[in-house]
């Protein structure tokens, strides 16, 4: 494209960073997010704020207060109680998709519904999907960014000629354009392999959505016999003619652990409830190693008898490996706090590419009278600052709506939903129409935003610091923390522009001029 | 980033169209390709269907990284698109004519 490979390289990282940058932050900021899903769930669903004790559900026990409910389609899954979620759970298909109900694991009394998607169903799927589902857009989307995120990487090193000097350097300059380049670069260089990791894992859960043209041409066309091969799987139609009643599955668990050497049961899934044929799917906990094995045992429902013991190829090993490492289902709270900030890191990297691209064209398209630089400015803090503001606003949302509210016909989790696109799209518009104050006022508004989440918490639910510390509650104290942490450290951003806008106008009344046209 | 300045040059806009197609779509077509050739053509050197699968798709996606990067910084664009059309062509045969091989 260039003259030389360095500067094709340059070209490419330049416009590729410029364009997917919106996408690339949205997939960034979600994933840094999604590292700790469960604990935002815990705190934006009070009800689930359970201390975990560690003591065995009975299944039996479970089958028997699942039965008092509503008749659910199968299949239906039931899952254990983890540090993590403190709380047994069933998942199901109903009319509206997809399901769930929790149980308190001491007495499993029906814990109240969910009025909220919170970390799990909102940024999780936005992470990967972007919440677009027809045609498989959004996964799309996501995995270009993600392809775009390991070619940014790699010509960002080959452009990037003095790697190893850079990496000690951070200027404190009065020139943004130069300090926004040291943090560029200093934050690409110290989590580089992050990155490339984290983009590579990501890609490789969706092969098979990515490259169909591998199972088109090895599996005649047929993505699921690929699945069932890899993973090992086993299924058996529905006979339609009625069975007997489950067996016990404490049985089938036991079984099942003695055969793991000791690993504990974590999911059981019971298909075609009722039927002559149904079977039970039991996989083992995925918090003891990094690969996400699934592994399943299979057993006939109603005599309790093997019908099947997966053992995963060792290739497919692999790929749960990474996997495994991508999703961060592990138990080690030290990684899991290495992962978020890396992932705020990368959240930097990005939002300082965007700025650099701004400041370093700033004087020529102000001289040649292009909008570019208005545009990508507006672009970039609302996409950048403005999912920030339009996250902790989801969270103020999730706090402020009353039990059982609608609007326009939204039911609660809905509404917290739209007020999130709502602030972002908000954002974006102020970011375009105040472009001189955009960061300042974005800066504030979650500064603002996060403390009041945290006063918001304490009201509401009581749990203030001193008692969710007191009480072992470290999911909610840990994300109260996490957001003051963020408010001062925006507050901090919020009045260092703002000093330094005041000094550049002072210093700098030509350039500031240009700004406004 | 080592550079400050604006890394574009003036080129006709034919021509970036058809270096982003070589990049997005070309590399896209021409990895895909070599993904269903590694997919049908492992086991016959004796590799499971599933595991020739799931290693030709995660290295596709480093054949798809190494091309891309490649059609941004190739020369002729000519060598280019011709390269990333046998690849792709080539790709598919392959896997074509074996899984015809598998199914006769």
């Amino acid at each position: 494209m260039e003259p030389t490979f360095r500067q094709s390289l340059n070209w490419l990282h330049t416009w590729a960073g410029v364009v997917l940058g919106p996408l690339l932050f949205v997939v960034f900021w979600t994933g840094t997010i999604c590292v700790f899903d469960k604990e935002i769930d815990r705190w934006m669903i009070p009800q689930t704020r359970l201390v975990h004790t560690g003591t065995p559900v009975s299944a039996d026990a479970l089958l028997v207060e699942v039965a008092k409910l509503p008749p659910r389609n199968a299949p239906w899954a039931m899952i254990m109680p983890t540090e993590r979620d403190p709380f047994v759970w069933i998942a199901y298909r109903s009319a509206t998709g997809f399901d769930r109900k929790f149980f308190d694991p001491s007495g499993l009394k029906l814990l109240s519904d969910s009025e909220s998607w919170a970390a799990t169903r909102f940024f999780f799927p936005f992470h990967y999907t972007l919440h677009i589902s027809s045609w498989d857009i959004g996964l799309w989307l996501v995995g270009m960014t993600g392809m775009a995120m390991l070619a940014l990487c790699i010509s960002g090193v080959i452009i990037h000629r003095k790697i190893f000097a850079d990496f000690f350097t951070l200027r404190r300059s009065r020139q943004p354009q130069r300090s926004i380049l040291d943090i560029h670069n200093t934050a690409g260089t110290l989590g580089l392999i992050f990155y490339v990791v984290m983009a590579f894992s990501g890609l490789t859960i969706f092969t098979a959505t990515y490259f169909p043209s591998g199972w088109v041409a090895g599996f005649k066309g047929n993505q699921q016999a690929y699945f069932t091969e890899a993973f090992d799987s086993y299924f058996r139609p529905k006979l339609n003619k009625p069975g007997g009643p489950v067996a016990s599955l404490d049985a089938m668990v036991d079984k099942a652990r003695h055969a793991w050497g000791g690993l504990r049961p974590y999911f059981i899934r019971i298909w075609h409830e009722g039927d002559a044929n149904a079977f039970v799917e039991v996989r083992p906990s995925i918090e003891e190693e990094v690969a996400m094995r699934t592994d399943p045992f299979y057993f006939d429902a109603a005599s309790g008898a093997v019908l099947h013991r997966s053992t995963t190829p060792a290739v497919t090993g692999i790929q749960q490996y990474l996997t495994g490492l991508h999703f961060v289902q592990y138990r080690h709270w030290a990684l899991r706090w290495v992962y978020f900030l890396l992932g705020v890191l990368g959240c930097a990297l990005i939002a300082t590419g965007f700025l650099f691209w701004v400041e370093a064209r700033r004087k020529a398209h102000e001289a040649a009278g292009l909008a570019g630089v208005p545009f990508v400015q507006g672009l970039a803090a609302g996409s950048t600052a403005g999912m920030v503001v339009a996250t902790l606003a989801f969270f103020v949302a999730n706090r402020l709506l009353p039990s059982g509210a609608t609007l326009f016909g939204g039911q609660r989790y809905e509404l917290e939903i739209w007020t999130f696109f709502f602030v972002w799209m908000l954002s974006f518009a102020h970011a375009w129409s105040r472009p001189k104050r955009a960061w300042i006022d974005l800066c504030w508004a979650a500064a603002v935003l996060a403390v009041a989440a945290v006063l918001l918490n304490a009201i509401t639910t009581g749990d203030h610091l001193a008692r969710t510390i007191a009480q072992g509650k470290w999911a909610v104290a840990g994300m109260d923390l996490v957001l003051l942490v963020g408010a001062f450290a925006a507050a901090v951003t919020a009045s260092r522009l703002q000093r330094r806008k005041v000094a550049d106008k002072s210093l700098n009344p030509v350039r500031q001029r240009g700004v406004t046209s | 980033m080592a550079r400050e300045t604006s890394a574009s040059a003036p080129v006709g806009a034919g021509r970036v169209v058809l270096r982003l197609v070589a990049i997005v779509l070309g590399s896209y077509a021409a990895s895909a390709a070599l993904v269903a050739a590694g997919t049908t053509t492992l086991p016959l050197l004796g590799m499971a269907r599933s595991d020739a699968f799931t290693v030709s798709g995660a290295l596709g996606f480093l054949i798809y990284l190494i091309l891309a990067l490649w059609a941004a910084a190739a020369r002729r664009l000519t060598v280019l698109i011709a390269t990333l059309l046998v690849l792709t062509a080539g790709g598919a045969a392959v896997a074509a004519s074996i899984s015809l091989m598998g199914n006769a």
